[in-house]
């Protein structure tokens, strides 16, 4: 994959779309996982959320820019 | 052993009142460090941006959230937007281009002032990063993009490490907040109720204690909107907590109405009042026991036990008093006694409803969903946005021609941070005391921030000295922002410390550059101050007028919007404003103490017409008898339009024809006991009304008693 990708003819880097990928697939996880309930057994949430969210763009950055 | 345990309950007590204080301290501090860390290692030139959001945007009393950043980010793209249009258009035009600025920046002040919470802090930030990069984009109008991108990046930045270093880092429990708070509040109706009931309190310790609970209905509406997007737990509970605050104005306001009525009924020397005080006393001793602040849910369950035990005791004993006192058969002293005895059964049933759904706020399941649709009405006056819009306008308007006018180099200054303030002004309840500690915070943010590029930067070497020598400054900073009362002044002093001193890498040490922009900035700050506090001022009599005639404005909305979630809109209404009067600085002047009355005898009367026009539309009512009713609820709607002995007595003699028609459709045979129990209700509420225009130690009878005076006068007074 390139690195950069043109919107309207400024570049982006290619990171920002799996950054806002992973917002939208963390928001779609954060909702799941409340309806079940498991953050009740998570001692952080907050940090247990941040870590899954960080989790997600490191795997599509990863493999984005393999 | 024993000076251990002591000092282990003396830390619990210090962690309790300060504790939290000191971690929001070090929490926004490290954010603050880590965005100016994070913004010269990815070498945005302007770190001092990203540090000026963290302080704008972290605030100790609602947890902040990954997803209320969302509309932080929103704004300030949207701002970036506004001023690329702007330079786009009008690079080459500066009167042009400071009006297109200045309308913007006024847009963005009416929002800020409109909405509340984080939908008004996107609007701040709208318009100050317009002005931000506007401004520095106008004298190199081909770099523009990339200073628009690298603005966005610092702004977004500073609020992305603001939410993630609060969120996760001690973070304070949007659940935990709202039981505390709901705690508090069952706690402090049921002594508010205790109170009045036994006559202990005085009229003012009351309604200090109203206030309070005003305060609690809009401080647990605002952290549930923004639990809403953050705390699953929450959100699962959303619905629960709506009902509570909806249950806990109607009953609130149920019981303001019948301790008037009871009032009333005592100081006339009517028989039902004599009757009534037996029972009254009684609901005093359930209460009593019950009351002392059920903090478990099995305590709550056993106090709405006792109080539908009660409800079975209360018709006994209505039976009795009824055949006791034979005076009571009467046609007058009934409908007192019937009214006094509805409200008493409404309260009840209110009562029951609320700790029912406060014991149950923990449980999973989330109850039954209730008829109406539950929603919290908050009550912005658009003309008191509008207002806050036009100062801004104006404001940046002024300065914008001073800078045309004569050429100042730091014009570009003055004007950000005038953006900057007029946003924040126009978002604060009081604008008087916000402008006031605004200007203290920027003047000591000056100082210091001179005295820092003066002594210490010159000495200082590396980034590590640089956050050691920055942190206690900072802390200062966020320690006064932790007091609610001093924010504006913590932040401003925070906000002008940052701006002035301009961390940066490579480091510029430019101590004349600071003096010189310092005066331009604080100019800046000063003069739109001025311009709100001149110009129409919100605690001038203009606004006393415009206010007590909104209040009013509540009865006839009562008597005429469609009535689905009407009376959660009428309560939220009153609660918003008793609020926003609390908030102000002279709660004990004259006229709020005046404004305050208003709203209690509105939500007494408001909400009998609503009572009148619910239970009118459930019965089946002759074409004549339906024309009374309306009438009356008519002339009450005009009454509050324009207050005067006239129309006083034209809407009590309507109530009073409405009442006897009543009366007479009731006689009729005809009639099931279904419908005779409805138009009895029907009765009650249109005798409470009766009762509470005859009553000539509200506002009410003060502002329209004596039948010469002109409406004129009346709106003047009021």
């Amino acid at each position: 994959m390139p690195r950069e990708f043109s919107l309207l003819d400024a570049l982006m880097p290619t990171l920002f779309l799996v950054f806002l990928a992973s917002v939208v697939l963390q928001t779609v996880l954060d909702r799941i996982m409340g309806r079940w309930g498991v953050y009740r057994h998570v001692w952080h949430p907050p940090l247990f959320r941040v870590s899954i969210f960080f989790c997600i763009f490191s795997i599509g950055g990863l493999l984005a820019l393999r | 052993m024993r000076g251990v345990l002591a000092l282990k309950q003396e830390v619990a007590v210090w962690g309790e009142t300060e504790g939290w204080r000191w971690i929001f301290v070090f929490k926004s501090a490290l954010a603050a460090l880590l965005a100016m860390w994070l913004s010269m290692r990815f070498q945005l030139d302007q770190p001092r941006l990203a540090m000026i959001t963290v302080f704008i945007v972290m605030r100790p009393q609602t947890g902040m959230i990954l997803t209320k950043s969302l509309y932080r980010i929103g704004g300030t793209v949207a701002g970036i937007t506004a001023s690329f249009l702007l330079v786009t258009l009008f690079a080459q035009e500066p009167v042009l281009f400071l009006l297109g600025l200045a309308l913007w920046v006024g847009l963005c002040t009416v929002g800020a002032a409109f909405y509340r919470d984080f939908k008004s802090y996107g609007c701040v930030l709208a318009g100050y990063s317009a002005a931000l990069a506007g401004l520095q984009a106008v004298p190199q109008p081909h770099e523009f993009f990339s200073l628009a991108v690298t603005r966005l990046s610092e702004v977004a930045l500073g609020v992305l490490c603001a939410g993630v270093v609060s969120d996760i880092i001690f973070p304070r429990r949007l659940s935990d907040q709202i039981t505390t708070n709901v705690q508090n509040r069952y706690g402090q109706f049921m002594t508010f109720v205790r109170s009045s009931l036994s006559g202990t309190a005085t009229p003012t310790e009351l309604s200090a204690m109203q206030m309070r609970m005003a305060d609690n209905v809009i401080a647990l509406e605002s952290i549930r909107n923004a639990a809403f997007l953050e705390d699953p737990e929450v959100r699962s509970r959303d619905l629960k907590l709506r009902r509570l605050n909806s249950e806990f104005m109607a009953a609130s306001t149920t019981f303001y109405s019948f301790h008037q009525l009871l009032k009333r009924l005592k100081k006339n020397a009517t028989p039902a009042g004599e009757v009534l005080s037996d029972i009254y006393d009684s609901l005093g001793q359930v209460l009593e026991t019950t009351g002392a602040s059920p903090r478990s849910s099995d305590t709550a369950r056993v106090a709405a036990r006792r109080i539908a035990a009660f409800r079975a005791v209360l018709a006994r004993k209505v039976k009795q008093a009824k055949a006791d006192v034979p005076t009571l058969s009467d046609a007058q002293n009934r409908v007192d006694f019937d009214t006094a005895i509805e409200l008493l059964r409404r309260f009840l049933h209110e009562l029951h409803g609320y700790t029912t759904t406060y014991a149950t706020l923990s449980a999973r399941e989330q109850g039954p969903k209730p008829p109406d649709d539950i929603t919290f009405a908050t009550y912005t006056d658009p003309v008191a946005a509008l207002l806050a819009g036009v100062k801004a306008f104006v404001s940046i308007l002024l300065i914008g021609a001073f800078w045309i006018a004569s050429a100042w180099p730091y014009g570009a200054s003055a004007l950000s941070f005038a953006a900057v303030a007029s946003a924040l002004f126009g978002s604060v309840p009081d604008q008087y005391r916000g402008v006031r500690h605004m200007t203290i915070g920027h003047g000591s943010g000056y100082v210091v921030a001179i005295f820092f590029a003066y002594l210490i930067m010159p000495s200082l070497d590396g980034f590590a000295l640089l956050s050691a020598a920055l942190l206690p400054l900072l802390m200062i900073g966020s320690y006064i922002i932790t007091c609610p009362r001093w924010i504006a002044i913590g932040t401003g002093y925070v906000v002008f410390f940052c701006a002035m001193l301009s961390p940066a890498n490579p480091m510029v040490f430019n101590p004349l550059g600071v003096v010189n922009e310092g005066t331009a900035a604080l100019l800046g700050t000063v003069i739109s101050g001025l311009v709100f506090m001149t110009l129409v001022p919100a605690t001038g009599a203009w606004f006393k007028r415009r206010m007590a005639g909104q209040i009013r404005g509540l009865v006839v909305m009562a008597c005429f919007d469609p009535l689905p979630g009407l009376l959660n809109r009428f309560e939220g209404g009153t609660y918003d404003l008793l609020h926003k009067l609390g908030s102000t600085r002279h709660l004990a002047d004259d006229q709020n103490q005046r404004l305050v009355a208003w709203i209690f005898t509105v939500r007494e009367i408001g909400r009998a017409v609503i009572h009148v026009r619910e239970d009118a539309a459930m019965v089946q009512m002759p074409h004549l008898l339906s024309y009374r009713v309306l009438g009356s609820i008519r002339s009450t709607a005009r009454l509050f339009r324009s207050l005067s002995a006239h129309h006083r007595e034209e809407t009590l003699d309507s109530v009073t024809i409405a009442m006897n028609a009543i009366r007479r459709e009731m006689g009729l045979d005809s009639r099931t006991p279904h419908d005779k129990e409805i138009l009895r209700r029907l009765l009650s509420s249109l005798h409470l009304i009766r009762t509470a225009l005859l009553d000539d130690e509200t506002v009410l009878a003060a502002t329209s008693g004596l039948p010469n005076q002109t409406t004129e006068e009346i709106v003047h007074a009021a």
